[in-house]
């Protein structure tokens, strides 16, 4: 009864020939809305399209932004995935990314007190991290299953939590002992996450993010404990009837997801900041919901989404020629993207509905 | 508007003929049954009459003008109504906000509740009908449920009604019910079209029967000439067997229930004092109305939902290698937006490439691929996704994943709701041989004939107590 499958195959597997159509697709849309965009705002369409390509990838340091905004996007991303895909929808990476942040920042000095530093100190920081952003969004994983707490709402809310004990440690308990500054002591210049080139911002966190990327798809799609978070997240009744235990499933996504979101913060932290400020939370939660909806919540696709979006982020501080607001209109562009996104999920799934018919 | 004429409609989808010059005249005044198959192409039909797909070729004429093809809203205009297979109701709405919503003429355009309240209790009325008109839909019994569904959906203009498997989640007396209100619309010289797969349902009720077959028109027979031999025959290809396997009990310890008391998820009694024994090789049917406790027996039976008191072993043990077969596959049984193999996986514990710790892919694949063969699964490839298969399709694909495990314990809660004949008898057949292997089979089902045709004794199930076994071949020759 299975027949054989398409001859098209014989051309390019049919992965290939998808993702080459996809991100054919995808960047023909994308170039119409950046064009239409900028426009809209009244900027030169092809200087300013190019001063942000240069911003992105013209140079090592343009690159270097790329790379590192892309990290925390990635990472991000990728705890949105693993938590959607089970079925919790995980608002609160910002929260997460946060108080990853600050337990890497709170377990800097004990190590420092014991005279650790170099490479084991900086994977301390970002096991410190992971391990704070899981406890985040373990809360809400918790409460959800246990108290039947709705994610949405409680992982909002654990994101105001993660602000202001924030703002009460930097100007408290954690504040550096010298300045005034509400801020944490500075990482000496040996204990940051590696730098090939001091001078650009290019650092180690990319390839861990993509190395994180990677594990994560092997875990979701080629393991049973990743089937078996996809099927409570795609049907719980389903599960339950086969005698998965839902709600455990469920923590445990939204354990991985605080982790990954933890770790962005801790790379954020060790890489980039040097310390936590009040401006350390920069969105990176946020933005990567967008990143995530892009790659239609797989994984490998959210690799090139982060980037593309880093990119677009890395490439915006030289829009500030023709615009006060560069970072604006890339909001506006990421914001019209997602709404691109859903609309093309809404007719896709209309067109399924009408396929039901059939038969 | 006194007929509706079917001249010459094609549609293909991809590579397959839905439908090949069908040529069909509906009559006002008559309950006309179009029967087939899943996948016949009837379901197909019936969306190209009512305007949600576009023929590839074709007309449709009535009364000597012709319906607009594609455009369900036109269609609708012109006095075609379908109702639907699967409910469209707003679950958290009221009965009346419901009725309101398939009678909105206009968008921007005022509505008097109150008025629309009356205009649903007057129609139903009409019908001899009662509705709770401020119930939430949720609220409402499935029976009511329907009536609701159809009276939203036909309107006082509707002249071509049109019902999709209508009786599909009904009881049989639910059923009946409905049937009879067919004919209270083709009274009043409406064309009534009727889809429909059960042989009894089309006979009791329909005066004239059509039969479709992969997409083309077998013939169309009057209720007179038509017995459920020819019927069958015709929607088959070929004469229908039963070949019942004769179980011979091997009649080892098997499932046994003892006193065993269950609570509702409201917290109520759901079932009280049971007591059961199911040997190996048995298979024991347990019938009765919906609601009755059946759905939390099976979750007893099956683990899922703790019990109150008493005892459920087998053969002493607590944990049978089990197989759950529920009868709402989408809801119950699959992960809907994963691939056939992932589906395949679920709650598969180790061995055909499944380790501990990861997945090998091809001895997984190739696995699935077999099983998939062996169960006579209609799809590409095991890398399809569950949705893109028809209903009695992903019931096997259930069916499959639960029997591969060669389970001592099967559990079928009305597995075979909503099938047409050929998958049903796959599965009941399953079940036979399964139960020849030696596995204890519970089969809860509302369906007397299923009981009467594969168990071996029959109990009922009302207010959660257990009645003494029935001689079920008895009540069904009745």
């Amino acid at each position: 009864m299975i027949s054989e499958h398409n001859k098209a195959k014989a051309l390019l597997p049919s992965w290939a020939s998808q993702l080459l159509l996809r991100s054919g697709l995808y960047i023909l849309g994308f170039g119409l809305l950046l064009a239409l965009t900028l426009a809209t705002f009244h900027l030169p369409v092809f200087s300013s399209a190019e001063l942000l390509f240069h911003g992105a990838f013209g140079d090592q340091f343009g690159i270097g932004r790329t790379a590192s905004k892309a990290t925390p996007l990635l990472l991000c991303g990728l705890g949105v995935i693993v938590a959607w895909k089970a079925g919790m929808f995980n608002i609160g990476g910002e929260g997460q990314f946060v108080s990853g942040g600050l337990l890497g920042a709170a377990v800097y000095p004990v190590l420092q007190s014991h005279h650790i530093s170099g490479s084991i100190a900086i994977v301390c920081i970002l096991v410190a991290s992971a391990v704070g952003g899981a406890i985040w969004a373990g809360i809400a994983g918790f409460l959800k299953v246990r108290r039947g707490v709705d994610v949405v709402i409680s992982t909002i809310l654990l994101n105001f939590i993660a602000f202001q004990i924030m703002k009460w440690l930097v100007s408290g308990p954690m504040m550096e002992k010298s300045g005034g500054l509400p801020e944490t002591p500075q990482i000496t210049s040996k204990d940051i996450l590696w730098h090939p080139n001091p001078q650009t911002d290019f650092h180690l966190g990319i390839a861990i993010a993509i190395l994180v990327a990677l594990v994560i798809w092997w875990i979701q799609y080629r393991t049973r404990f990743g089937l078996e978070m996809r099927v409570v997240g795609d049907n719980p009744t389903a599960a339950r009837s086969n005698r998965l235990s839902s709600g455990r499933r469920q923590i445990e996504a939204m354990l991985i997801s605080g982790a990954l979101c933890g770790l962005a913060g801790g790379i954020e932290y060790s890489a980039m900041a040097g310390q936590i400020g009040l401006d350390f939370n920069q969105n990176w939660g946020f933005l990567a919901i967008p990143v995530a909806l892009a790659a239609g919540l797989q994984p490998l696709y959210a690799i090139p989404s982060a980037i593309f979006f880093g990119s677009l982020f890395a490439g915006s501080v030289n829009l500030s020629r023709y615009t006060q607001s560069g970072d604006s209109v890339i909001y506006i562009i990421q914001a019209i993207v997602v709404l691109g996104l859903v609309a093309g999920q809404t007719w896709k799934m209309k067109s399924r509905r009408t396929g039901e018919v059939i038969g | 508007m006194k007929s509706l004429d079917v001249r010459s409609i094609s549609k293909a989808f991809g590579a397959t003929q839905a439908l090949q010059n069908v040529s069909l005249t509906f009559k006002g005044g008559e309950v006309h049954a179009v029967l087939g198959e899943n996948g016949a192409g009837k379901s197909t039909l019936v969306s190209v009459i009512a305007g949600f797909l576009k023929p590839d070729s074709g007309s449709i004429v009535s009364d000597g003008e012709e319906l607009p093809l594609g455009q369900p809203h036109l269609t609708r205009q012109m006095g075609v109504a379908m109702v639907h297979q699967h409910f469209t109701l707003a679950p958290s709405l009221s009965a009346a906000e419901n009725y309101t919503l398939g009678h909105l003429t206009k968008l921007g355009c005022l509505v008097n509740p109150r008025k629309k309240e009356a205009e649903l209790k007057s129609r139903a009325t009409e019908m001899n009908w009662s509705i709770s008109a401020r119930e939430k839909a949720s609220a409402l019994p499935v029976g009511m449920q329907q009536r609701l569904e159809i009276l939203k959906n036909i309107g006082s203009n509707s002249e071509v009604l049109i019902f999709d498997e209508p009786t599909a989640v009904l009881t049989q007396d639910e059923s009946a019910e409905l049937l009879q209100s067919l004919r209270h619309f083709s009274a009043s010289g409406k064309v009534v079209i009727l889809i429909a797969h059960k042989l009894s349902e089309v006979l009791s009720v329909a005066d004239q029967i059509s039969v479709l077959r992969k997409g083309v028109l077998i013939g169309s027979v009057n209720r007179s000439e038509a017995t459920s031999e020819n019927l069958a025959e015709m929607m088959l290809g070929e004469p229908p067997r039963f070949d019942k396997v004769q179980t011979e009990l091997n009649l080892s310890e098997g499932l046994r229930l003892d006193s065993v008391s269950v609570l509702g998820d409201a917290k109520n009694r759901a079932i009280t004092n049971l007591s059961l024994e199911i040997r190996r090789g048995e298979i024991v049917g347990i019938g009765g109305v919906d609601g009755n406790g059946q759905y939390e027996l099976s979750e007893a039976v099956t683990g899922v939902r703790k019990i109150k008191s008493g005892q459920i072993r087998f053969a002493g043990k607590i944990n049978p290698v089990l197989a759950y077969i529920p009868g709402d596959r989408r809801a119950e049984g699959l992960a809907l937006s994963l691939t056939l193999w992932e589906n395949l996986l679920i709650g598969k514990k180790r061995g055909d490439g499944v380790h501990d710790g990861y997945l090998n892919l091809k001895v997984i694949r190739s696995w699935a691929r077999n099983l998939l063969t062996k169960f006579q699964v209609k799809a590409l490839g095991e890398r399809d996704l569950a949705s893109s298969l028809s209903g009695g399709n992903q019931q096997k694909v259930v069916v499959a994943r639960e029997l591969d495990r060669n389970p001592e314990l099967i559990v079928a809660l009305n597995p075979t709701r909503g099938l047409d004949i050929k998958a049903s008898e796959f599965v009941r057949s399953s079940l036979l041989k399964a139960s020849n292997d030696g596995a204890a089979v519970l089969l809860i089902s509302t369906d007397l004939d299923e009981l009467a045709e594969v168990a071996d004794r029959v109990h009922f199930l009302q207010g959660g107590r257990l009645s003494e076994p029935s001689d079920i071949k008895a009540m069904v020759s009745q």
